[in-house]
């Protein structure tokens, strides 16, 4: 086991630690999807600052994915509360219709250049450890350890310092309202939180299995517990095991490290239920 | 160049009709991301039998594909129903892990010696203009199998996507015409794989419903209307996609079918969509 294994071992479990802090919350509050639209929106953000400052290692791209993201749950927020749709649909129509601009704005623009579909798509995960971070000349590591970890930080920072709002304005809106805590703001939050957290993860798992991520480990863990705090220890430990029995998979059969790790995710919670539902039958 | 221009055509058109035609019971049920994860649960069906066959045997593939988007459409089912997660967590779940499989199976093909694998990758954002004849034959069968279930359960699908309660009272099989719906959007899916992708399907399914029920209170009026509107955009999409060669057909009718869609909602008189605005 070299070096370089090591280092893709720890992002990966360093960048499912951080998906899975905001997918416990996202679950709770019913708006796992919005995951799937963010990742899609966040390539509109991508491409378009990309075609502005032309350099892909740009800070801006991380500004401008963002605002995408941001605007995209305004979007969909101002369709559902219009009352002419709703909030599945707003969701469906909105991120197809940024993803279709970005899809065509590559084609374009930005033919010959990193933004390949089918990374996008399923990541890069293997290629992580050969762009590494140097200061003053010294091999520190791969980029994607430290952007990922300083992520993981703000996540756990974030949910620790916001706990107790977070949980009464998921569990308890309108009592969160009479006390003055505005569930909008913290759905807000949780939203940034969430596209900070999709826009790095995504170099490494792609649009589609960043979903995997944020959502399954979290309701692997919902399935086993009724306590806040019980679940998000869950997840977390869910999600590491997971990141192990992935990495597994996909060195023996030579595979895809993301999906494999997404395919972990799903028979965890399949094996999960399972025992639930045969825990079930034999107490009868 | 003409005979490609009018395989997409036909290929387009029929995604168009379907999709407008079941878009609008899959909105009116609230089901709307359902083909969603549906279409993204076909990639495993699809990657997994090209590498037990190693060919583009369309039929097969399909039919692989049919049978794992309707195996995730059912495993959503199972999670809703049978633990106390949600819709949107059983659907994000199904999408994301189903998918996960088919990549794997993907980058399984990618590392064959067979020159055949490329095109399968076709499938995530569409390639109409590889579409035989035969294929062409086997999409009018699907859409014609679609279009004739609709219309033999026209009555039933009415009354159970506005008042599922009554129709439960008098004594339909709601559960069973739900499954219908379900297969008849797996087919829907299948229609849209080759021609515009599994990726954009939602879209598909969701704007020209959408733009249609802006305009309309009326099932029969909505789904002409929809129908309607969905091949302008197919249309014009595909026009613009074979005048222009680096725009891909998936995406530029979707943009278009949302624009039709984001207009409607802005221009359309208010009466007949009376929804209550949520509240977070």
């Amino acid at each position: 086991m070299n070096i370089m294994y090591l280092q893709l071992l720890l992002i990966s479990i360093v960048t499912a630690l951080a998906c899975v802090l905001p997918g416990n919350f996202l679950i709770l509050r019913g708006a796992s999807l919005i995951s799937d639209a963010l990742s899609h929106a966040i390539l509109f953000g991508i491409v378009v600052t990309f075609l502005i400052v032309q350099d892909i290692h740009s800070p801006w791209i991380f500004l401008g994915a963002i605002i995408s993201g941001i605007a995209t749950i305004t979007i969909t927020e101002a369709l559902t509360k219009s009352g002419k749709l709703n909030h599945d649909a707003a969701i469906g129509l909105t991120f197809p219709f940024l993803f279709s601009i970005a899809v065509i704005l590559i084609n374009l623009f930005a033919n010959n250049v990193h933004l390949d579909t089918d990374a996008i798509l399923v990541g890069e995960l293997a290629f992580a450890p050969f762009y590494k971070l140097y200061i003053f000349g010294n091999d520190c590591g791969p980029v994607a350890l430290w952007a990922m970890s300083i992520i993981l930080c703000i996540n756990i920072a974030c949910i620790s310092y916001f706990y107790k709002e977070l949980q009464l304005t998921i569990f308890d809106p309108i009592y969160a309202q009479t006390m003055r805590y505005q569930p909008r703001l913290f759905h807000y939050f949780l939203m940034i939180l969430t596209s900070i957290t999709i826009i790095q993860a995504f170099h490494i798992t792609g649009t589609i299995l960043v979903i995997s991520f944020i959502v399954t480990p979290a309701a692997t863990a919902y399935l086993l517990t009724t306590k806040l705090h019980e679940m998000i220890i869950l997840s977390c430990l869910f999600a590491i095991i997971t990141v192990l029995a992935g990495f597994l998979i996909a060195h023996n059969i030579n595979s895809s490290i993301a999906g494999s790790i997404t395919v972990a995710n799903g028979l965890l919670f399949f094996i999960i239920i399972l025992i639930k539902k045969s825990r079930l039958t034999s107490i009868k | 160049m003409l005979a490609t221009f009018y395989k997409i055509l036909i290929g387009t058109t029929l995604v168009g009709i379907t999709t407008g035609i079941v878009g609008c019971f899959t909105l009116l049920n609230k089901q709307s991301l359902l083909g969603d994860t549906i279409a993204h649960a076909t990639l495993p069906g699809l990657t997994g039998m090209f590498l037990i066959i190693l060919q583009k045997s369309y039929a097969l593939l399909l039919f692989a594909a049919a049978t794992t988007g309707l195996l995730g459409a059912f495993c959503v089912h199972f999670i809703t129903h049978n633990t106390k997660l949600k819709k949107d967590a059983a659907l994000g779940i199904v999408l994301s892990t189903f998918f996960g499989i088919g990549v794997m199976f993907l980058t399984m093909i990618q590392k064959l010696p067979t020159a055949h694998q490329a095109g399968i990758d076709k499938f995530l954002f569409g390639q109409a203009a590889t579409l035989l004849h035969s294929d062409i034959i086997t999409l009018m069968i699907i859409a014609g199998i679609v279009i004739t279930t609709i219309i033999a359960l026209w009555k039933e699908l009415k009354i159970i996507s506005f008042n599922p309660a009554y129709a439960q009272a008098i004594g339909l099989p709601v559960a069973k015409i739900h499954a219908v719906l379900t297969c008849l959007i797996v087919l829907t899916v299948i229609i849209g794989l080759q021609t515009v992708g599994l990726i954009l399907m939602s879209s598909f399914l969701i704007a020209p419903a959408a733009a249609a029920r802006q305009w309309t209170n009326k099932l029969q009026i909505m789904v002409w209307l929809s129908v309607g509107l969905s091949l302008v955009a197919t249309t014009t999409g595909t026009i613009i996609s074979c005048n222009y060669p680096h725009v891909p057909t998936g995406p530029a009718i979707v943009i278009i079918a949302t624009t039709i869609t984001l207009v409607s909602i802005i221009i359309a008189p208010n009466c007949f969509v009376t929804g209550k605005a949520q509240q977070l």
